[in-house]
């Protein structure tokens, strides 16, 4: 145990992190040059090109100082607010944490949440300064950041390239050297904090964890603490760039359990895995069910595929348990499911992953946070859809999620932030400076507002200067309406929204605004229109097509126009029909992107 | 039957509006007949022994070849194709070029015995605007001249759905051309095509594509005047008195087969589209070194089924669904599954066995057909 260290790495996005990581698996020779595939942690395709971390990954290291051999666990976090509860648990399992922060660009919000987080758990952190190679590497001015922030001494902040190698054997020593081994008590029972699963199509569930006080040994009886369900352990061992297994893990060793589970939802991270017989009587502190934060309806184009989606839905949900849903039938789309994700960002994930592991063509309605609604009866009802909405005679109150919200960026874009944020119905919490021209501000703010166009917003106003994190802090009383999209007076459920009163009249406007852009003029005029109950609030309308013809078509006019009539036939596929209009995928998204 | 379409791919002047292939070398001319002779020889029987219906002459500008030059091209062609008797043999004209003696010399010396004129338009500035190098005057004369000299079948090309052109002056322009001894009327809207002045403008903002509403108009009003005329509305773009339908435009919407010689020009037979290198250097080197001179391809029968349907309902006779079944009997099935929708709300019509887009649904046809369409 003594000559373990168990540690995780805090960065923002871009900062370097994988990049570096990479550089100490090849250092401590755990991975040879020629298999060092770039970013070798991140072995989703998504990850990659996304250049983000989603799922959490661990590995196991070898480093030799003073003629002693070293255990380094590397346990690598994912890097989006979505999975903030993740990051708890990676962090959870860790005593020590690396502080990239790109010496170009200087500290940002996510990381310092994450640092925060970390800070409360008692890890010891080495800061360490990113990407010095580059030319425009502002050291000084980072590190003054640094020391503002953590109160450490300039030379404790190690300077490094993960592009060049600068650094990384003094980042191996002060692992080492300043990271204390685990605690932990190796006669106790058995506790292992589940901190990730994977899902390995002839394995089963791989659940990763840290075993916290105790032992356990291949052909173990074990017992899950919140699922309450009993394995045996049929292969436990230790991740190096593949699975090794071991007899015998002990107090303070990060690894793998491998007992016959065949879907994700059994495993939960933060779940605490102890034995059956002389087992410990209470879980690890700091497990939470995770609950979907935004959910949205999924529907496949083509009716026929639902089952399909379905069958692919399951699988997904196999290797993401943060994946809810159920079905759900919409009189436009037909029959689809109501999803439950962590954030925006990951629902674009499965979105995606749909389309390209599964081949499924897929509609995303508009997305909603979960609303609280108290009838007059006393009755508290979870409201996942607009149509779950009871009826306003019948309703005492509505609560919507609120965040804390925490902007960084630099003190001349203090002005458009504020204003943004404002006009999101935020509340300024607090504002100070951290180090030079940087400035933190706090807001209190509806989630229901960053999941609409915000991010975008945020980044362009701040022409990319600006940096944002949030958690959660509760429900507050709201005066929220149904705001519903007619196409030619028929009501398209799929485009109905829950939304803030004072703002219903300009989000109608803008969606009937932004739906004429999105619809194709087709042979027959489209009104379109907003309404909140009976009263309709904004119309447009699209125009029918008058003219559509070929002028001439002779020789070459044949295969040409022929080519191109098909195209715009494929095209159309992808469409939706409601009532006879042809509506085109991205109409329904077209709330997250009004201008 | 069978067609043959050949291309000469030289103007003196580019217009404005036109992306077909073109070049404005003259002097290549004589290299360029010699190829053409060679082509003929190497693929005069692709047709067995299908008897040729039509021959056209398009471009560029047929008219930069003086008599013996085309009575050149004329005998190699009879030399190696079986042509029928009342083949209809079709020369585009510009009006610049149509000199009283040149007008005779190919009445009497030459089988030509249709004449197409590029009119465009009576409208000076609007001819000018496209780039034409003839006046409104000049089209009106050659028409007449050629009525003189003999030539009973003739035909005029117009444009409409040009920027700048009032429906005023649209009507003015079909009712002096209605009394011209034409035919047959060719009336196109202008597309904007890529390569052209008028593309680049538009892209630039320089001018305007026009309202549909205002194209639409423009549409309506060719509709009833050649109506009343007596002009039968054969095709979306086509009109002709009783009898004068063109052989040449017939075929390529009822599925004869036809070979186009010349640079850039398309062939189609035994279910294959092909066609010319588009450039008259590389034709002329290709052709004379042996080499490869064309692309083609072969259409699949979804292919097929797709181009019955968009040519077929183009046409006021329509499509037959005894064509449909000969492909296969399942897209026989697809299309009537389809097709009742389109009958319930007006934009079709049946009749027995043929189909055909309802005349007020003609200017959104594009819609209706790609509806039928098979991807």
């Amino acid at each position: 145990m003594k000559h373990i260290r168990n540690f995780c790495i805090i960065a923002h996005i871009d900062h370097g992190k994988s990049t570096l990581a990479d550089r100490l698996l090849e250092y401590t020779k755990t991975v040879e040059g020629k298999q060092l595939q770039e970013q070798t942690l991140d072995d989703m395709d998504l990850e990659r090109e996304r250049g983000i971390t989603i799922k959490s990954h661990a590995i196991q290291m070898n480093y030799e100082k003073d003629d002693k051999k070293y255990t380094l666990n590397l346990i690598d976090t994912p890097g989006h607010v979505d999975f903030s509860y993740e990051v708890s648990r990676s962090i959870a399992a860790c005593e020590g944490a690396l502080l990239i922060i790109d010496a170009t660009q200087g500290i940002q919000a996510q990381t310092i949440s994450n640092l925060y987080q970390a800070i409360d758990h008692d890890l010891h952190i080495i800061p360490v300064l990113n990407k010095m190679d580059l030319p425009n590497a502002m050291p000084e001015e980072v590190e003054d950041q640094i020391i503002d922030l953590l109160g450490c001494d300039r030379e404790e902040i190690i300077r490094a390239s993960g592009k060049t190698g600068e650094g990384v054997f003094t980042i191996l020593d002060a692992i080492v050297d300043k990271i204390p081994a685990p605690q932990g008590d190796t006669e106790a029972p058995l506790q292992c904090l589940i901190f990730d699963s994977v899902f390995n199509s002839f394995r089963g569930i791989i659940a990763y964890f840290k075993v916290v006080n105790g032992e356990i040994r291949k052909g173990d009886l074990v017992k899950f603490f919140a699922t309450a369900k009993q394995y045996n352990a049929d292969e436990i061992g230790v991740l190096r760039l593949n699975l090794e297994p071991r007899e015998i893990l002990s107090t303070g060793d990060v690894g793998y359990i491998i007992s016959g589970i065949k879907t994700s939802k059994e495993v939960k991270v933060g779940d605490t895995i102890t034995h059956v017989k002389g087992g410990c009587n209470k879980a690890i502190e700091g497990f939470e069910e995770v609950k979907p934060m935004v959910f949205a309806g999924v529907y496949p184009i083509d009716s026929e595929d639902y089952e399909d989606l379905r069958a692919s839905m399951e699988k997904l949900q196999l290797n993401d348990a943060s994946l809810t849903f159920q079905p759900e039938s919409s009189a436009a789309l037909g029959f689809g499911f109501r999803c439950g994700f962590l954030g925006l960002l990951h629902m674009e994930i499965i979105q995606e992953r749909l389309d390209r592991e599964f081949d499924m063509n897929v509609i995303t309605t508009v997305p909603n946070v979960p609303y609280k609604a108290i009838t007059k009866k006393g009755e508290l009802i979870e409201v996942h859809m607009p149509s779950m909405l009871p009826e306003a005679t019948l309703l005492e109150h509505v609560e919507e999620p609120y965040i804390r919200a925490q902007v960084i960026t630099q003190s001349e874009y203090i002005g458009p932030i504020m204003t943004l944020c404002l006009g999101k119905r935020g509340e300024l919490v607090k504002q100070h400076f951290i180090a030079g021209n940087r400035v933190e501000i706090d807001f209190d703010m509806p989630l229901a507002e960053i999941v609409f166009d915000f991010y975008d917003k945020l980044k362009s106003i701040s022409k990319g200067y600006a940096s944002f994190d949030y958690y959660q802090t509760g429900f507050r009383e709201s005066k929220l309406v149904k705001l519903d999209i007619l196409l030619n007076s028929e009501p398209v459920d799929a485009l109905s929204t829950l939304t803030h009163v004072d703002n219903a009249q300009s989000f109608g406007r803008r969606m009937c605004e932004k739906l004429k852009e999105l619809i194709p003029r087709q042979q027959f005029d489209i009104a379109i229109q907003a309404a909140i109950g009976a009263k309709i609030i904004s119309r447009e309308t699209v125009k029918a097509v008058r003219k559509d013809v070929t002028a001439k078509c002779y020789g070459g006019d044949i295969s040409r126009k022929r080519k191109l009539l098909e195209k715009q036939k494929k095209g159309k596929k992808r469409m939706k029909q409601i009532g006879n209009v042809e509506v085109p995928q991205k109409a329904f998204l077209a709330i997250l992107k009004l201008d | 039957m069978a067609g043959i379409y050949i291309h000469v791919p030289f103007c003196k002047k580019r217009c404005n509006y036109c992306d077909f292939y073109k070049s404005t070398h003259l002097e290549l001319k004589t290299k360029f007949l010699n190829a053409l002779n060679i082509e003929i020889i190497k693929r005069f029987n692709v047709f067995n022994n299908n008897e040729i219906n039509s021959i056209y002459f398009g471009g560029g500008t047929p008219s930069v070849l003086n008599i013996v030059e085309l009575n050149k091209i004329f005998s190699c062609l009879y030399n190696h194709f079986k042509i029928s008797g009342n083949v209809e043999i079709t020369f585009e004209c510009n009006p610049d070029d149509f000199s009283n003696e040149y007008a005779k010399m190919l009445f009497n010396e030459t089988p030509v015995n249709r004449l197409s004129f590029g009119i465009q338009s009576i409208d000076n500035n609007t001819l000018q605007m496209m780039g034409r190098r003839h006046t409104a005057s000049d089209g009106i004369l050659a028409v007449e001249r050629a009525d003189k000299v003999g030539f009973k079948n003739i035909t005029a090309d117009l444009i409409y759905g040009l920027p700048g052109l009032g429906l005023v002056m649209w009507g003015k322009t079909l009712d002096v051309i209605l009394n011209l001894p034409i035919k047959h009327l060719s009336a196109y809207h202008l597309t904007f095509e890529k390569g052209t002045l008028f593309y680049d403008n538009l892209q630039n903002g320089l001018i305007d594509e026009i309202d549909d509403n205002v194209s639409l108009d423009q549409f309506q009003l060719l509709v009833e005047k050649t109506q009343l005329k007596n002009f039968n509305h054969y095709e979306i773009s086509n009109f002709a008195l009783p009898g004068y339908e063109s052989f040449h435009n017939s075929n390529y919407w009822t599925g004869e087969p036809y070979i186009g010689l010349g640079p850039s020009a398309h062939s189609f037979y035994n279910d294959i589209r092909q066609w010319n290198v588009s450039d008259v250097n590389v034709y002329i080197k290709k052709i004379i070194n042996g080499e490869c001179f064309f692309e083609s391809e072969l259409l699949s029968s979804t292919d097929r089924y797709n181009e019955l349907l968009m040519l077929g309902l183009r046409t006021s006779k329509g499509l037959s669904v005894n064509d449909i079944k000969k492909i296969d009997y399942k897209y026989y099935q697809f299309f009537i599954n389809q097709i009742e929708e389109l009958i319930k709300s007006g934009k079709i019509i049946n009749e027995g066995d043929y189909y055909k887009i309802s005349p007020s649904f003609k200017f959104v046809s594009d819609g209706i057909i790609e509806k039928l369409f098979l991807v």
